[in-house]
């Protein structure tokens, strides 16, 4: 496996617009963000990850409908592509793996 | 809890920031979620503090990621130029570690050097350049023979002062000039200070900035001149003009004077200044004994 380029923030808000699918617009991907982790997220933070993910090739985006709400701005939905998905399940298995690589003693004796 | 929330606008300058800063296609979008997210602060938060967090927002989205390609930055296609030259030189200065050290060491310790120089030349030079008759006003001195060496001395007897303003008809000011330690009282402000008794001609000759007051007031025995910050010291930021203050001399001998004038901030360049100025009359009050001691009046 290459190096992805794929920051942790950026993992989150991957996975997020990919679980979130045709919900998956700015505001909606930072309710769900907050809601999981529990803390505050800037609208900056989150635009800034979906740029830089959207160029480096993870995501495709389209203008979705106008709400009342959004003062008749458009929204943006944005969409993993079939690399992220490929790049997310690849990072999962690695992870996956070097979980199972720690040896068992070593958590029994911390738990004493 | 707000009935209708659409009455309530975000405040104008964010937006007006963001779209000059940010990349025109990501505006609308951007603008949007920031509309909503308002919103969403308004049903929890007070209108004041939505606008705050607004505006807070706005602010933070100005990352490198979403921000507009600058003129400025387009320009310096230069870059990789002056990248390849930093690269070289480091490249050249590494083939001979000791040799780049001593050159750059030394290069750089001469000119520390020349404008250390430079700094203390122009600090010796442009001492007390400040006095408008610099050129006319000249320090009596005389020479002692101490054991076969002759030593040059900046007192004078204080006789010498009236005989020159009376016996040389081309000098034409005298000022004499003589410290005393003493206490000065200003209401509960009691200090220990050092006095300076000089002639009227002081502030003519020696041409200090004064801040408030005339510097002819001097001639008047009862008047009492002030630096800056024995002024600030006694007085505080307030003009003090006519205000009391007490002199003690000495037991018993005391002076009440009224303030007449105070210095400007001193130049930091200066060979001498003062913090108080009385008349050199004074002496007499301060010093009975020392008019009996000469034999005739100063």
């Amino acid at each position: 496996m290459k190096i992805t380029k794929l920051g942790e923030f950026e993992e989150l808000v991957l996975l997020t617009v990919a679980a979130l699918q045709q919900e998956a617009y700015g505001v909606e991907i930072k309710r769900e963000l907050e809601s999981r982790l529990g803390e505050k997220l800037s609208v900056g933070s989150i635009q800034s990850a979906l740029k830089r993910m959207e160029e480096k090739g993870f995501l495709t985006s389209e203008f979705g409908e106008a709400t009342a709400k959004r003062g008749g701005k458009r929204k943006r939905i944005y969409a993993t592509t079939s690399y992220a998905r490929k790049v997310l399940a690849e990072m999962r298995e690695v992870r996956a793996g070097l979980w199972e690589a720690i040896p068992q003693l070593s958590h029994d004796l911390k738990t004493i | 809890m707000i009935t209708q929330p659409n009455d309530i606008q975000p405040p104008e300058w964010p937006l007006r920031l963001l779209r000059f800063f940010l990349r025109k296609q990501y505006l609308e979008e951007i603008e949007g979620d920031m509309e909503e997210c308002f919103r969403d602060n308004l049903e929890q938060f007070s209108v004041a503090k939505a606008r705050r967090l607004y505006a807070w927002e706005a602010v933070k989205l100005l990352r490198p990621a979403l921000l507009k390609n600058f003129e400025v930055f387009r320009n310096l296609n230069q870059v990789a130029m002056f990248k390849n030259y930093f690269k070289i030189s480091m490249r050249n200065m590494m083939k001979s570690p000791l040799n780049a050290f001593i050159n750059v060491f030394g290069l750089s310790a001469a000119i520390g050097i020349c404008v250390f120089a430079f700094a203390f030349a122009r600090w010796t030079f442009g001492r007390d350049q400040f006095h408008e008759h610099k050129h006319e006003v000249f320090l009596a001195t005389f020479f002692a023979d101490r054991d076969g060496s002759v030593q040059q001395f900046g007192r004078t007897p204080r006789p010498l002062g009236e005989m020159l303003r009376h016996d040389f008809a081309h000098i034409k000011k005298v000022c004499r000039l003589d410290d005393r330690n003493v206490v000065v009282k200003h209401d509960d402000n009691v200090f220990h200070e050092r006095v300076r008794f000089v002639d009227p001609e002081f502030l003519d000759m020696f041409t200090f900035p004064l801040k408030w007051g005339t510097p002819g007031s001097l001639a008047d025995v009862n008047s009492i001149v002030l630096s800056e910050e024995a002024a600030i010291k006694y007085f505080g930021d307030t003009n003090p003009i006519g205000q009391n203050m007490v002199v003690i001399f000495g037991k018993e001998v005391n002076k009440a004077f009224k303030v007449t004038g105070v210095a400007a901030k001193f130049p930091e360049s200066r060979s001498f200044d003062f913090d108080f100025l009385v008349n050199f009359e004074n002496l007499k009050t301060a010093e009975p004994a020392m008019t009996c001691r000469i034999g005739k009046p100063l």
